[in-house]
This record gives structure tokens, sequence and C-alpha cells, in this order.
């Protein structure tokens, strides 16, 4: 029996896709055996086809044993209760990057999250059935409420049971001071930046306010960080000016010591809109750039030194081990409430950081409740968290269902309604499935090089 | 497994078998108490016994695979730990505090039994590779070696805690608070406890223990431990016994038990006492399927994980085949003539090697 796949010309082959993640390029005239069933069963193909869940011949009751640990794992995500929880704990910011979708809004007075909110946000937070927690302080500039970060940790760990949690901080790194970094480094709190290439770019993207330049700074204090053996790692944004600036960017994060290096596209919305002329690109300007730098990054561990690219590790973790990976856009359903929830400053709860951002941009559709009347129970029990979960299954989705690349696929759908107006993506094609369709492209005409292929198998072991 | 070498005669005995002299050094050391084939001999480690081998008893030695334990008494010896099977016990005692009418162990087997050493038991898990893929720890009732118990969860937690556990218990001895609350605190963190609940109130349940006061502690037990986290099996051996009240016994877990992990209904294997009261005990397994159903979708529909254990496919509505599990461990495993016929063989589950007989004339294949 063939098991149900989805399928596209590749090349001069076919790629198939199934329900397991598992993968297969066929030739033409295999393709049309397979459909025929006219493949020997002693055949090689045969073998190759039936341990990656194409074809069977036992009863579909067995078949259906037989696999649905597989089928589990690839959706381990779903047999998790919230674990992500963002505390946004305040709006203000030093900085002026050029892409930041929150300057847009009108909410631009300074206002932080109070000692109240944070107790009942993390209250909340707690009464998530999963074990395994991560809290993540967010802004604005997060350490500009230093004090609020603080709070939310100790108070956390006097209430937090046999709970775990997992601290990180996402920052600019710019008001951070020596007693910031002493706290953190006794609380296991680690550290992401922002680091967009070398001086030039960084210092074009990522001005901060009254003229003056980041780069200087961030690189200074990445240096104490790692003196102070506090784990730090950087995320990229690519504007328009990036895109000339592969490898220089990918050298930068070498010298810097970070082994992993996440190439992010813009998200054209808020200020980003605004300004698309200037910094914005066409998905094929982004596929060119991605496919450059990925293609960089593997000639650099050829020569023996080990670094990743972020979105290739979590395709290639499904792709390669079957191992669904819980990135709230790479999932289905997304994680939206399930998966992450984001506590804003001024109480309100958000269904994940987009959420929040759509609501910094005036549009508060994404909010599912606030810390004065919700619990963790009313938040999961909320329409709103059945209509993000509900409409963010990719297998259910026109377009998608029956998109070669849906095992490892998501969508997002705030992004879909601050573009649309509707939480289904309807568009043919649209900014972030050209991307995502594109990588993908990328990524499995690498994994037909031999010596590509046993690179990107380290990556994910 | 047991198998024989008629000329050991060194005393009780726990040791790791290795095939070849390259595993055998390994163990060695590794710390291990090891044996390994040498020309004919089995040689001892660190003891240095070299016990001559028959024919046989050397062939059937190439069965085994390596890290497997044994536990060597004059004569012979019994394969504790089977390094090639994905499920293995952890025995503690035939001994029971209830006395089941549709126990497969029988009085005489129960009454008879010691008790395992706890020295024993830790000296074998030391042995184990923590790799194991599951681990039943069972009995007669585990928890009548008192205290002791808790010395091995706490050894197994600190030790083998990614290994995945099932203490098979009736429960009594958790409505103990002191019991409990230790209990919570050192067994392992993927051990599941399964208790059977084989009625609804004290009478019918009693009626088949035949031990006064058992559903009220077993009650009380569970709700001891509900509130912690620990991963409860609710365990319903369904026999003629209970067939009539299974309903009530559903109602019962909705009502007071939200929170267990899951609802197994345990299709009858008859041995022991089973055997000896068939005519009392002994339901087929379609008569016994269709009386259930119904409690079995009030569960599901009630966002309970229902499991069915021992039923072949043939007695199971096409509608609930994703809640069988093939239960029955392998060598056990017997089916009919008509099974040949059958084109859901590989999904079956099959029947217990003591019972299938009594399915003759009731089974019919699925085309
Ligand atoms: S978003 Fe695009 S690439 Fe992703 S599954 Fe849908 S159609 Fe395929
Ligand atoms: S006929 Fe035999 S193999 Fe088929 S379902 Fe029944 S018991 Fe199982």
């Amino acid at each position: 029996m063939i098991v149900p796949f989805n399928f596209k010309q590749f090349g001069n082959e076919i790629l198939l896709t199934n329900d397991f993640g598992r993968y297969i390029f066929l030739k033409k005239h295999e393709f049309e055996q397979l459909l025929n069933k006219q493949i020997d069963k002693d055949s090689k193909l045969y073998k190759c086809l039936e341990e990656n869940y194409f074809v069977f011949d036992t009863s579909v009751e067995e078949f259906i044993y037989s696999s649905k640990q597989e089928l589990r794992s690839g959706k381990s995500y779903l047999f998790a209760a919230t674990s992500l929880h963002i505390f946004v704990v305040t709006n203000f910011c030093n900085a002026e990057c050029v892409y930041c979708q929150a300057q847009s809004g009108n909410i631009h007075t300074c206002k932080m999250m109070s000692e109240e909110i944070a107790k009942r946000a993390v209250d909340i937070a707690l009464q998530s059935p999963q074990k395994e927690l991560t809290f993540e302080f967010q802004g604005g500039e997060p350490l500009s409420n230093f004090e609020i970060i603080k709070y939310i940790i100790d108070y956390s760990k006097t209430k937090k049971a046999n709970k775990k949690i997992q601290y990180s901080i996402v920052s600019n790194l710019t008001l951070l001071t020596e007693e910031m970094m002493m706290f953190f480094k006794e609380n296991n709190v680690s550290v992401s930046t922002s680091l967009d290439g070398n001086c030039d770019l960084h210092n074009i993207n990522r001005p901060l306010a009254k003229g003056r330049t980041s780069y200087e700074i961030v690189k200074e204090k990445m240096k104490l960080l790692n003196d102070n053996d506090i784990n730090i790692g950087a995320i990229q944004t690519t504007t328009k000016k990036s895109l000339d600036y592969s490898q220089q960017i990918i050298d930068e994060y070498l010298e810097s010591g970070l082994t992993d290096i996440f190439i992010r596209p813009l998200t054209p919305l808020g200020h980003a809109l605004d300004r698309w002329e200037n910094i914005g690109y066409t998905p094929q300007e982004f596929l060119v750039f991605y496919e450059k730098c990925l293609r960089y990054i593997l000639d650099k561990n050829k020569e023996g030194i080990w670094i990743r690219e972020g979105h290739a590790n979590i395709f290639l973790s499904k792709i390669i081990n079957g191992c669904g990976i819980n990135y709230m856009e790479l999932r289905s359903p997304c994680g939206a409430a399930v998966g992450q929830m984001a506590y804003y400053y001024d109480g309100n709860i958000f269904t994940c950081d987009e959420g929040r951002m759509l609501y910094e941009m005036g549009d508060d559709s994404f909010k599912i409740g606030d810390v004065m009347n919700s619990s963790y129970d009313t938040l999961m029990d909320s329409k709103l968290c059945k209509t993000v979960c509900k409409y963010s299954i990719i297998e259910d989705i026109p377009q998608c269902c029956d998109c070669v690349y849906q095992p490892y696929c998501g969508t997002c759908p705030v992004i879909n309604y601050a573009l649309d107006n509707d939480v289904i993506n309807r568009r043919r094609r649209s900014y972030r499935c050209q991307i995502y369709k594109g990588m993908l492209d990328i990524i499995f005409g690498l994994l037909k090089e031999e010596e590509y292929l046993q690179i990107m198998r380290r990556w994910v072991q | 497994m047991m198998l024989k070498f008629i000329n050991y005669s060194n005393g009780y005995h726990i040791a790791s078998f290795a095939k070849n002299e390259v595993i055998f050094n390994k163990m060695r050391t590794d710390g291990y108490s090891c044996f390994t084939v040498q020309n004919y001999k089995l040689i001892f480690f660190p003891e240095g016994w070299a016990v001559d081998l028959l024919e046989e008893e050397n062939q059937a030695l190439k069965e085994v695979e390596d890290y497997s334990i044994f536990e060597f008494n004059n004569g012979s010896a019994y394969v504790y730990y089977n390094a090639a099977s994905v499920d293995n016990a952890l025995f503690i005692t035939n001994k029971c505090n209830s006395n089941c009418i549709m126990c497969p162990t029988s009085d005489i087997v129960r009454k008879n039994s010691g008790i395992e050493d706890i020295n024993n038991l830790l000296k074998i898990c030391s042995q184990m590779p923590s790799d194991a893929s599951h681990i039943t720890i069972t009995g007669g009732e585990p928890f009548l070696i008192k205290k002791d118990i808790f010395i091995l969860f706490k050894y197994l937690k600190d030790n083998l805690n990614e290994i995945d556990y099932l203490l098979l218990t009736n429960g009594r001895a958790l409505s103990d608070r002191e019991y409990a609350s230790i209990f919570k605190e050192t067994i392992p963190s993927k051990l599941i406890v399964g208790i059977p609940l084989h009625g609804y109130n004290p009478d019918t349940h009693d009626g088949i223990t035949r031990a006064k006061g058992s559903f009220n502690q077993t009650m009380s037990g569970l709700k001891n431990i509900l509130d912690s986290g620990t991963m409860i099996e609710i365990r319903i051996v369904v026999s003629r016994l209970n067939i009539g009240f299974i309903d009530k016994i559903a109602d019962l877990i909705i009502k007071e038990l939200k929170g267990i992990y899951i609802v197994r209904f345990i299709g009858l294997e008859m041995l022991g006492n089973a055997r000896i009261n068939l005519e009392e005990v002994w339901i087929d397994y379609k008569e016994s399927f269709e009386l259930i159903k119904e409690s079995i979708k009030k569960l599901v529909m009630h966002g309970f994980n229902v499991g069915i254990y021992n039923y072949p496919l043939c007695c199971v509505d096409r509608s609930y085949w994703a809640l069988c599990e093939k239960s029955i461990t392998d060598y056990k495993i017997r089916y009919l003539e008509e099974c040949d016929e059958c084109s859901k063989k590989d999904a079956c589950g099959g029947m217990f090697s003591g019972t299938f007989r009594l399915m003759k004339g009731k089974i019919n294949a699925i085309k």
C-alpha cells in the first residue's frame, strides 16, 4: 500500500515527503512505477521507500501501530503545555533600529512593568502544567527595567516548587552594568543580543538614539559576558544593506566566538513596512543572500570550523531526525498561546510576541486576557486560543495542505491578519511562503550533495 | 528463562554475561560481577571460578545477549535480566496481602513464596544497563518488602532514572500517609503505578480481592498520590465477577479520580486461581467487550486516556482498535487455526498460551 505523500518536481527528479517528515528523491520512471505499484519488492528502492514510510505490506492497523511513535515525535510539542513565557518589562528603548516594528505605533511614552503586574504574570505562568519553563525578558530594552527582572527571577524562584525555569534576556546590551552581569551569572540567565554584521552594517541598521553608534558597545559587552562565562547568543536581521555582506556577517560572528547564527528576513510590518523602499527587498533577493550565507557557512564547516545556521537547523531537525522543534512559527499548529504567551508591561496578555507587537502598532486583536482577571485555564479556554490554534494547522490550509514542504513549515495567523486582515493566508504566494519555500528549496538542494549532507547531519545529532 | 548448568555448585550468585573477551574485559574494568565462556568453561570474575560446560549448555548460551544478568543456583541459572528483551521485571515476591478470585498465581505459590532480599535487588540493579527500555516492578505485592522498597526506588532514581518503569501494586500500602509521602519523594521520574480497581464500593471490590477493607485502602492510597503528578494507571481486570458493574467503576473514576494517566481494561489470563475458579471467573473476550464498550466510550468522552489489553482484534469493534495494544509477552502469544485466514493477524496481539483454547469456536477471522 502507498502512504499519502506530497510531491513536486525538483530539478530533473521528483521530491516526495510524507506526514512523518521523511523525504525521498525519485527519478520520473521510478515515480511512475511507485504509482502503478510496479516496484520490485526485493529491490533497494522498495526497501528505502518502506523504511521511510512511503509504502507498507502489513495491514493498515499494523502500519499505524508501528509508525505511531514516529508521528508522535514529529509533533512532540503537542504533548507539552505553554513553556515559553515572555515578559515585556518595558516599552522604553534607547535605540532606533531601522526595522523596529514597535516604533510606528503611537504608544511612545516610556512605561515600565510594575511589581504587582509582574507578580501576577509569574503566578499565571507558573500555572502552566509544563515542568520545564523558559522565562524570556523583552522590551523595548529590558535592561532599562532591571529591577523588575530581578524581582521576577527572585519571586519565581520562591514559587516554582518542582518546576525548572530557564531565564533569558533579549537585549541590545548598551545598558549592561557590572551588577547586572553578576546577577545574570548567579542566576544562570542567558543573554541574546542582536548582531547584524560588521561595524558599518550594524551601525546603519541599529543606531542608538541621538545618532550615537552601537557596534563598539555591543562587541565590548559581548566580550565581557563571554569572559564571565555567561551564555550569550546573537540573532541577525537582514536589511537591503545586508544583502551585499553575506561573508562579512558570518566572519563577524566567527570572530565574536559565536557558533550559531540565525539569518532572519524582515517582516513587512509597522515601521519596517513604512520604510520598505529603503530597507526591504523581494523574496528572491533575500533567497540569493540566504543561499550565499548557507553555502559559506557549510564551507567553513568543511574547513573544520563549527558554525550552524538557525533556520536550517530547525528544518533539518525534522527532515533528518523526524523530530519537531518548538519554534513557534515553524510548527503546526503554531505556538501562539499553547506554546508561548507574552505578558505586556501594562498587564495585558497576548497569544505571542507577534500579538503584542501588533498591539504596539495599535491593534489589540490578539489580546487573550490580562493579569488581573485571567488564569492559565481561562486563557487556554478562550476563543482566541482556539482560533489561532485551529487556523494555523497547515495540514488543513489550502495551498499548504498539498505542498511538499508542509511537514516542515508553519504559518503565523498574527502576521497573516496584520497583512491581509485574515488569520488564514489566502494569497497564492505570500511573502512568507515564498521565503520558506525558497529556503527549503535551497536546503533540499544542498542535501543532495553528499559532503553537505554529512555536515548537516552533524548539526542535528 | 531458566538454563541448566549441571556442574555449577558455588551456591547463590549474581553475575552479568559477556559473550566475548572484549566485553568481558570492559565489564571487569567497570567493576561488574561477570562471567564468560572460554574453552567449554564458565569463567567467573572476580571469583576466578571455572565451571565445566556441557555441549548443550554451551549452545544455549549462544542465544543470550551481552549484559544479561544471571541468578545462579547450584545446577542452574535464571536469566533475571534479559538484554535482548524490551521488557524486564524486578520481581519482589509472590506473596500478596489480597487473595483475588481471578489471580493468575495460585494460592500455594503465593503462600510458599519468600521475599527477595533488598541487597540482591540492589546488586542486580547495579549491573543493569542504564538504557534498558522498560522494567516492570512486580509481585505478588511488591510493598510486602516494606520500607526496603524505598531503598530500591531511591537507587533507581539516582542511578537509572531514564528507564520507563511500571510498578504493579494493589496500592493498599499507600493509604499510609507516611508511605505515600516517602513514595512520592523516592520514585524515579518515569515510573507509572498500575493499581487495579475491581469494584466501585467496598462490597463489590472486597468481594473479589477477598480482603476486607481493601477497597477503602486502595482508594485512599490513590488519593494520597493523585495530587503529586505521579502517573497512575487504573487497571480493570474484566471478568464474570465484575462485568455487571463496570459502568459504575467508570463513574467512580470520572467522579473521584480525575488526573490519572490512563485507564486500562485488561482481558483475563486463565492461570492459577482464575483457572481453579473458571466457572465463576471466565467470560470470553467478545462478550466481555460488548458489555464494556459503553463504559470505555464514556471515559474517553470525559477526556480519559483508555487502553484495551489482551483482547484479540476480532472481539473488538473496529472503531475501538486504536485503543488496543499488543500486550501479551511474545513467548506467551498463541493464535488459533482460524487466525491463519485473518487479514489483521499482524496487528492483533493474539491470545495467552494458557487461555486461547477457551476461545475455540468464538473467533472469526477478519477478511
Ligand atoms: S507556507 Fe508555503 S512553503 Fe510553507 S507549507 Fe504553506 S505553501 Fe508550503
Ligand atoms: S482471528 Fe485471530 S488473529 Fe485475527 S483478530 Fe481474531 S484472534 Fe486476532
